[in-house]
């Protein structure tokens, strides 16, 4: 299994390492930005000259910021779509291994990045905003955190969520890019797979709401207890509850397990087609 | 004599496009093969359908026993039309790969074809010409002792002192205990390393027979046969 | 090396070995290249070379020795039989070729003392 991915992670280090360091430019640039916007405000001396350039330079490193996030995006999808369509796909396909290893490969390097790219960003962001706005506000943003019961159980769960929400992203893409090139022989037509991303990704979301309402089984991270929609934290009548900050641990499970079924059908699926069906003209 | 390639039935449709009609072919172990054909007879698709990148429309095809599958993807060592080789890598990094996946992989033999070719490990794949592109991925399917090599134009595209080194290389390695399937449509540059020849065009097999047989029968040689029936 | 129209691979090359064999290029005693050598020199099959050496060895002209390689005949007497073969196949065919195109014997003798005569 992992043979591949080491070579998939080769290929791809260069590119990330550069989008990552790109952000953490962007990342200095803008919160010195806003500090400097604060020190103006608070009637700090500072060239009329840097307060000029600032905007700009903000500009910039908020289109550098998304620009690189994107980028990255693009990047590892056509790593994948670059196998199937086009010259390397003759070595990649040509190597003994199934549909599951090429396919596992490619998407435990693609959510490696993400991860790794997510977790850079935060990081870096709060470290430096302790630096750039000192250790006061940070120690204050600390103690509002630790007030919120549970909230440490709660970031877990959503980054649990968040990786397996990447996941399934990642694998409808793989398996509309997949299918695209199973069914339409031409290479002319390769923006196909996005239209039917787009239609199948709103589909199964529609179908997670409704498994998850019609299947009402919660998990209230907070007090690890289970739940029905009955005593679910908010009431209909009253608006404000529905801001009650003890529902952002509740997680549907049905909804979970439809996840976790859909991620399963879509690796076997995309596996499958990769090994039996491909063919590379 | 066993057959290491049993094909029956074969038949590759694109739509309405019929790439291959209804081949039926057995290819015997230890031999050196020309498959011959114009552009678009249907000899890369042949090709394409053993190493796996094609899946058949109908039919079978066994290589040394088993339809395509990983298995036979790791005794086949399939040189193709074109550079396959990831743009990324220096030819050391390629040739990590191919010992990494293919267990047959001969290391020193690597080096030596790569001495022989004037290729360093430390090039990057995407700095060499043409010319030498073909000598690398020539020099990874040559460092395999495998059962079965496959080549598509092997020197088509490459200039007449590439192409003789190509053709040494590619003798100096036969084994009485591989096979190997060269395709081309420059049949003259190198019919005389063929044991079997095999024509085939618009899809189908016209005549297939062993190269010395068939010039003695006919009286002319492979390119004039060739010549015979594509011309 | 450029290989005739029609005549088998096989036997063109052993017909080349007879010629060196003939000329003395090749001596007796002489080690012949090993089957994969020559073959990657001419760019034929090995297989190829490998029926020429045999077909060669049926006439006992040259013979193998395991380990060690093949060889030419060291019977100088079966060489020089075979230069003997050749120049009279040579000169068969000449005569035949002079016949299709109508000499008589002796209009064939006196032309050929004629042509010997300028030579000298």
């Amino acid at each position: 299994m992992f043979k591949y991915t080491k070579y998939e992670f080769l290929g791809t280090y260069k590119f990330l390492m550069g989008a990552i360091g790109l952000i953490i430019v962007a990342s200095t640039a803008i919160q010195m930005f806003f500090k400097n916007q604060y020190n103006f405000a608070n009637g700090s001396p500072g060239s009329i000259e840097a307060f000029q350039i600032m905007p700009f330079v903000m500009l910039a490193a908020t289109f550098t910021f998304i620009g690189a996030f994107i980028a990255v995006a693009v990047y590892l999808i056509s790593s994948f779509r670059k196998e199937l369509y086009e010259d390397r796909g003759y070595l990649t396909f040509a190597l003994p291994m199934t549909g599951s290893q090429l396919l596992g490969s490619k998407l435990i390097i693609a959510l490696f990045w993400s991860v790794v790219m997510g977790i850079v960003v935060l990081v870096y962001n709060m470290v430096l905003a302790r630096f750039v706005f000192g250790p006061e506000w940070y120690n204050l943003m600390l103690d509002v955190i630790k007030q919120a019961e549970g909230l440490g159980k709660i970031i877990v769960s959503y980054s649990l969520i968040s990786v397996i929400e990447t996941v399934v992203t990642l694998l409808l893409v793989y398996f509309t890019i997949t299918i695209s090139r199973v069914s339409i022989k031409s290479k002319k037509i390769g923006g196909f797979w996005f239209v039917l991303f787009l239609i199948l990704s709103s589909f199964f979301s529609y179908i997670q709401s409704s498994i998850a309402d019609s299947v009402p089984l919660y998990l209230d991270i907070t007090k690890m207890e289970f739940l029905s929609q009955n005593r679910l934290y908010f009431d209909n009548m009253n608006p404000e509850s529905m801001m009650n900050l003890a529902n952002a641990g509740v997680i549907s499970i049905s909804g979970l397990g439809f996840q976790i079924i859909l991620t399963v059908g879509l690796f076997l699926g995309t596996a499958y087609m990769l090994e039996k069906k491909i063919d590379l003209v | 004599m066993e057959n290491i390639i049993e094909i029956k039935g074969l038949t590759k449709k694109y739509n309405r496009t019929i790439a291959l009609n209804n081949i039926d072919l057995d290819l015997k172990k230890g031999k050196i093969i020309g498959i011959l054909g114009p552009n678009g007879s249907g000899k890369t698709t042949l090709i394409k359908l053993l190493t796996g990148l094609l899946h058949e429309t109908k039919g079978v095809i066994k290589i040394d026993g088993h339809i395509p599958s990983v298995y036979t993807k790791s005794i086949i060592s399939y040189l193709p039309d074109r550079n396959a080789l990831y743009s990324w890598m220096k030819i050391d990094d390629a040739i990590k790969m191919f010992m990494d996946f293919y267990e047959d992989f001969d290391e020193k033999k690597a080096d030596s074809l790569l001495e022989f070719m004037k290729l360093d490990r430390t090039m990057k794949v995407s700095e060499l010409s043409k010319g030498m592109k073909e000598k690398l991925n020539l020099t990874l399917v040559l460092a395999r002792k495998a059962k079965v090599y496959i080549m598509d134009e092997p020197i088509a595209g490459v200039d007449p002192v590439a192409r003789d080194q190509i053709l040494k290389a590619i003798i100096d390695n036969y084994e009485e205990n591989s096979t190997m399937i060269i395709t081309t449509h420059l049949v003259k540059d190198m019919e005389n390393i063929f044991d079997e020849v095999v024509f085939i065009g618009d899809g189908e097999i016209i005549l297939q027979g062993d190269a010395e047989t068939l010039r003695e029968d006919k009286k002319i040689n492979i390119d004039d046969i060739y010549k015979e029936i594509f011309g | 090396m450029d290989f005739d129209n029609g005549l088998p691979i096989y036997i063109q090359i052993l017909n080349l070995l007879k010629i060196k064999m003939a000329t003395g290029e090749i001596k007796e005693g002489d080690k012949l290249p090993s089957v994969r050598d020559m073959a990657t020199e001419l760019k034929v099959n090995p297989n190829t070379i490998s029926r020429s050496y045999t077909e060669l060895e049926k006439e006992d002209l040259i013979y193998t020795q395991r380990g060690m390689g093949t060889f030419v005949t060291e019977d100088i007497e079966k060489l020089k039989a075979l230069k003997k073969k050749m120049a009279t196949k040579k000169i068969h065919k000449f005569i035949l070729e002079m016949k299709e195109l109508g000499f008589t014997k002796e209009e064939l003798s006196r032309d050929i003392l004629e042509l010997k005569m300028e030579e000298d």
